[in-house]
């Protein structure tokens, strides 16, 4: 771990805080324009980028099979029956949600923080989040039964003179996600705008030119509008942080303002809303670290990048760790209540309990060995932790959906839970689903930004007139 | 323009000492804390109570002093993994803070010994005995059986071996956050990074271990007034509450030292509005945390729960809960929201008192309406005031030990990146 | 509006940040008003140097956000209370802690909104025409890695001969006239 005797002349570290640098030096405002917009601008696609969408078309295919037969025959095709009335709709709907919620931590409050190492990151980051909110919301939406209905979530004057039951927790889901939905996307459009600028300044097609033209609204970069772009920003930074928060905690309501053992306790808010930036780190570093190997970018996304999400990662699991053992210790025994016990006991050793122990070691053993600083800075290592900790956050919802029904409070009426393929088809589709938009918007548009990466070139510093200016580009 | 003559460097003063006017606060917290502790004895006398009202109040005078101190071990550690600049700034401060740890031991004592030994306090450790209890209606059947089933957690043997443990532990803390900080600046600039990793090591786990300690002195110094009742997230509201004090604290702190040097050349309005702004974070965690629980138990509306908060909405005390509110939510949240507001320092001081006062108001709210004679039952009694002055005096004599270990350090931790940075003159737009 | 035809302005180009906002801050001093900067990311130095200090974004924001607020409060209450009053588990018809979640919702919502296109009708965008486009260099820099200030002609002091020498006493790359 720590040395008193440090490389000091190793360029990819910072000369004065000893740190990794966020960036690699020789950069400048040219090549790093060039070095983005060319992913973009190239009229020569990699034939893997052909491949992996083909790959991911195949998914979204498996997902326009499985939704059509279910229109056709109804959510009796999937395994939710009484008392799992909830089964992997509500469980992909959470995981998915939760994967978004990094893309808007990473944006917002890493920008609040001046964090300027989410500069490079944050633009994918956000992506990911759009695409996590359009898998996500799908499942509600086909649980309804009747989808084409839809709409009356929504409180609207109609001919049947009904109006929406606002002390639902479902109802209170329709405006979270909406919300950050609609939040997430102009949040997202408004960060490329300066981008989409470069782009048609750049771009040789006429085609392109006009798509970015249009699509850039006339930017120009003068500092009057950056100032109010700036303020906006951070205006929105400022909003989309207590969003994220009051988005997994309205998920979180969705379960804890019921009555029910194992959903029913307050500390489900803080510790849904940490386990999301958990799960959403770890999607953030499954994305990443191809990424930048097929494109090139370790200038870009460094092992700064890599460590520090690998910090969040640890952080935030603990914080999850917490929740699980207040859970455990208040219902097991502090609560002094039979059911709360069982409930756990049930959840623990019950005929469901190995799925509790796979959320264990995925969520809380394995995870401590990023403790480690050589193995926060492991690429491959923290690539495959990123896929064993998305696999326990699956299970957590798993967990508190399933084993918190399948036994409550009269044997009688107890049941099981077994998954059908139309289930599993519907959750492979829709992973399928993300890596298709996913491989559409690296190709489309800049994946990291450009104007926020010139920010932290040396070259961007202001020098007081009679110092000697730094070499100007090349 | 202002930003071209401000290019040039400024440099740390030779003398990094704090200012001689800290000792005059000193001396005023002295003189305040002995007027309000003799009024609060003879408050004690007078109410004629067995000194109920005045151990209650000890125990709200030791629930802050204690946030202060280990909250601010807490941030410290803290600031020690995130980085950034403000880090260096409330650095000494908060160490100050952590060396009260011996006089909050102190304030604990009689907590201890008369709440939980002469079984003046806790409900549990009044009736050990539930079923004799139970027959002579001093407690109710769910009270007789929480405290029945929870006694291997709530006895006093207990009770004193994890308090003794985890103030044991925090002075370890202490000691080694105190020590290595001072080690530091005697070392040379190359080793920098060394010693990084070294308190990154130290504060890592330290923050982890620290949560869960916390939880167990809440759960046990606090939540156990009321032994039926649990909530999972009280640990949690508590850990926010003391970072949420411990940051208006140590505003304050920097605001009053900032008129003489060394603190007025490094205390930047960048990195004052950077705290204010870290403030209005935690005063919407705070509020976060509390409505969350209560909308959750609100919704469930189940009586294993809710009468925890009839006992304290009830009777007159939804004037006490409404008023929290607005002292710990609305008036700091509306007032920060301005930017400007959180760079004049003359109106964030009164931010931040607001924000300590809340702090004292919400312990009231929670530590009274846990007995009997208060629950669902806001009355005017003699005891009540005791309220007023035996927190006032613990809380002065607390803060005259702050001052005095202010004093016994520089004020500025020098070996640090940061140092060169904070001197920096600072942008036209922050 | 009527067709404008002459010169826009007088646009030099820099190759640094800190050159830019050397000649930003000495054409203020000497008295252009009317004049802006352009650069390829956010330089707060120069829009200082221009006088631009404070912008009306966070207001729009604030007003948007209670418009969201009261705007969804009233109407849960109003459908809860009046239009539609529904028994739900004995809670009341006015259960203002359930009412909180979706009008916090609706604040952000609104608040954001009116951040993000307040901002951009503030700044007049979408815009599809502008004169600076017409140069070239101006193209290919002023959104990647060149520097530019731009007097305008509209200003009292404005003259294409007297501010072009002004302008070339900052030893820019160029100084090119550009018509509208």
């Amino acid at each position: 771990m720590a040395t008193k005797n440090q490389p000091l002349n190793d360029p990819m570290l910072d000369p004065i805080t000893g740190e990794d640098r966020v960036i690699a030096p020789g950069h400048t405002f040219k090549s790093v324009t060039e070095k983005i917009s060319r992913i973009v601008l190239t009229s020569h696609t990699p034939i893997g980028w052909f491949g992996g969408l083909l790959l991911a078309g195949g998914g979204v295919s498996m997902l326009l099979v499985a939704v059509s037969w279910l229109f056709l025959k109804g959510v009796g095709i999937w395994a939710i029956t009484q008392p799992v009335a909830w089964g992997f709709a509500i469980i992909n709907f959470v995981w998915w949600i939760g994967i978004g919620h990094a893309g808007t931590l990473i944006s917002a409050i890493l920008l609040l923080f001046k964090q300027s190492w989410r500069n490079s990151i944050n633009r994918f980051a956000e992506a990911m989040t759009i695409f996590a909110v359009v898998c996500a919301g799908m499942f509600p939406l086909i649980h309804v039964g009747r989808p084409w209905l839809g709409y009356w979530l929504f409180p609207y004057p109609n001919s049947m003179n009904v109006w929406p039951q606002f002390r639902s927790p479902l109802l209170w889901d329709v405006f979270a996600v909406s919300t950050y939905a609609t939040i997430s996307v102009v949040f997202w459009y408004i960060g490329l705008i300066p981008d989409l600028g470069t782009l048609r300044d750049r771009s040789q097609s006429k085609i392109a030119q006009f798509a970015y033209g249009w699509l850039a609204l006339g930017w120009r970069g003068s500092v009057r509008h950056w100032v109010r772009y700036e303020t906006a920003s951070l205006l929105l930074a400022g909003l989309a942080t207590p969003l994220v928060l009051s988005v997994h905690t309205v998920i979180s309501f969705d379960f804890a303002v019921a009555l029910l053992p194992g959903w029913h306790t307050t500390i489900f808010p803080p510790y849904f809303v940490a386990g999301a930036v958990y799960s959403g780190f770890a999607m953030v570093i499954t994305l990443a670290v191809p990424i930048r190997k097929f494109y090139h970018l370790e200038d870009v996304i460094t092992i700064r990048h890599i460590e520090n999400m690998g910090k969040v990662m640890l952080t935030t699991g603990l914080i999850v760790a917490y929740g699980y053992a207040m859970e455990v210790f208040m219902s097991y025994w502090y609560s002094a209540s039979h059911w709360e016990y069982f409930m756990m006991w049930n959840r623990m050793f019950g005929p469901m309990g190995w799925s509790y122990w796979v959320l264990v070691t995925c969520n809380i053993a394995l995870p401590q060995l990023m403790w480690f600083r050589a193995f926060r800075r492991n690429v491959p290592l923290m690539f495959i932790m990123s896929f064993i900790i998305n696999t326990g956050m699956w299970f957590e919802r798993f967990v508190i959906v399933v084993t918190s029904l399948y036994r409550d409070y009269l044997p009688s009426s107890w049941g099981t839970y077994r998954a059908t393929r139309w289930d599993y088809a519907t959750f492979a589709g829709t992973l399928g689903l993300f890596t298709f938009l996913f491989f559409l918007f690296v190709r489309f548009l800049p994946m990291i930004p450009m104007s926020e990466l010139r920010i932290l070139l040396p070259q961007a510093k202001i020098h007081a007139e009679g110092e000697p200016l730094p070499e100007a580009g090349d | 323009m202002e930003q071209h003559s401000g290019y040039h460097e400024k440099t740390l003063p030779a003398d990094l000492s704090a200012p001689a006017f800290v000792n005059g606060w000193r001396s005023r917290a002295l003189i305040i804390g002995a007027v309000f502790s003799i009024i609060g004895v003879i408050l004690g006398f007078l109410a004629n109570d067995g000194w109920a009202h005045f151990l209650r109040a000890w125990l709200l005078g030791f629930m802050i002093s204690f946030g202060f101190c280990c909250g601010g071990m807490a941030l410290l550690m803290t600031q020690y993994l995130s980085g950034g600049k403000w880090g260096l700034l409330v650095r000494r401060p908060l160490e100050a803070m952590t060396r009260t740890l011996p006089l909050v031991f102190l304030y604990f004592l009689p907590v201890g010994i008369f709440g939980v030994s002469l079984k003046k306090l806790y409900l549990w450790a009044q009736y050990p005995d539930t079923e004799n209890a139970l027959k002579n209606h001093l407690i109710n059947a769910t009270q007789a059986h929480s405290i029945h089933f929870k006694k291997p957690l709530l006895n006093p043997v207990t009770f004193w071996e994890v308090s003794i443990f985890i103030f044991a532990s925090w002075a370890l803390y202490t000691f080694l956050l105190n020590r290595w900080s001072l080690q530091r600046d005697a070392d040379s600039q190359p080793n920098v990074f060394y010693w990084q990793k070294r308190f990154e090591n130290l504060s890592g786990f330290g923050v982890v271990f620290y949560s869960i300690t916390l939880t167990a002195a809440a759960i046990y110094w606090v939540m156990s007034l009321d032994p039926t009742w649990y909530s999972t997230v009280y640990g949690l509201q508590f850990l926010v509450g003391q970072a949420y004090g411990v940051l208006a604290l140590v505003i304050l702190t920097l605001i009053g030292l900032s008129s003489a040097q060394p603190i007025k050349t490094i205390f930047r309005v960048t990195e004052q509005h950077d705290l204010g702004k870290l403030c209005l974070a935690f005063t919407m965690l705070n509020i976060y945390l509390a409505f969350a629980a209560f909308l959750i138990i609100w919704s469930g509306n189940s009586p294993e729960e809710i009468p925890w908060y009839l006992d304290r909405i009830r009777g007159g005390w939804g004037v006490i809960a409404t008023l929290d509110f607005v002292f710990h939510w609305l008036l700091p949240f509306t007032l920060l929201l301005s930017r400007d507001l959180k760079r004049i320092k003359r109106k964030l001081v009164v931010v931040c008192c607001i924000m300590i006062f809340a702090r004292c108001w919400d312990m009231f709210w929670l530590i009274e309406p846990n007995f009997k004679d208060a629950a669902r039952n806001l009355h005017f009694s003699i005891g009540i005031l005791e309220y007023i002055f035996v927190p006032t005096g613990l809380i002065a004599f607390w803060m005259a030990n702050y001052f005095s270990q202010l004093k016994t350090r520089p004020l500025v931790a020098t070996n640090d990146p940061h140092v060169a940075e904070i001197l920096e003159p600072e942008h036209a737009h922050a | 509006m009527p067709i404008q035809e002459g010169t826009y302005g007088l646009l030099a180009e820099f190759d640094t940040p800190s050159e830019l906002v050397r000649a930003a801050q000495s054409a203020y001093d000497s008295g252009y008003r009317r004049m802006d900067c352009y650069t390829p990311y956010p330089v707060e130095e120069a829009a200082a140097a221009i006088g631009f200090h404070r912008d009306n974004v966070s207001l729009l924001c604030l007003l948007g956000g209670l418009l969201g607020l009261v705007a969804m409060f009233s109407l849960e209450t109003w459908i809860s209370v009046w239009a539609y009053p529904l028994n739900i588990a004995g809670r009341p018809y006015y259960s203002w802690p359930a009412f909180v979640v979706p009008a916090y919702e609706w604040t952000i919502l609104f608040a954001g909104l009116s951040a993000a296109f307040g901002m951009l009708a503030l700044n007049g965008l979408p815009q599809v025409y502008h004169p600076l486009f017409n140069s070239v260099n101006f193209r290919n820099g002023a959104t990647s890695d060149k520097f530019f200030l731009c007097l305008e002609s509209t200003d009292p002091k404005f003259d294409v001969a007297e501010s072009r020498v002004f302008l070339e006493g900052f030893k820019p790359v160029s100084v090119v006239e550009v018509e509208y």
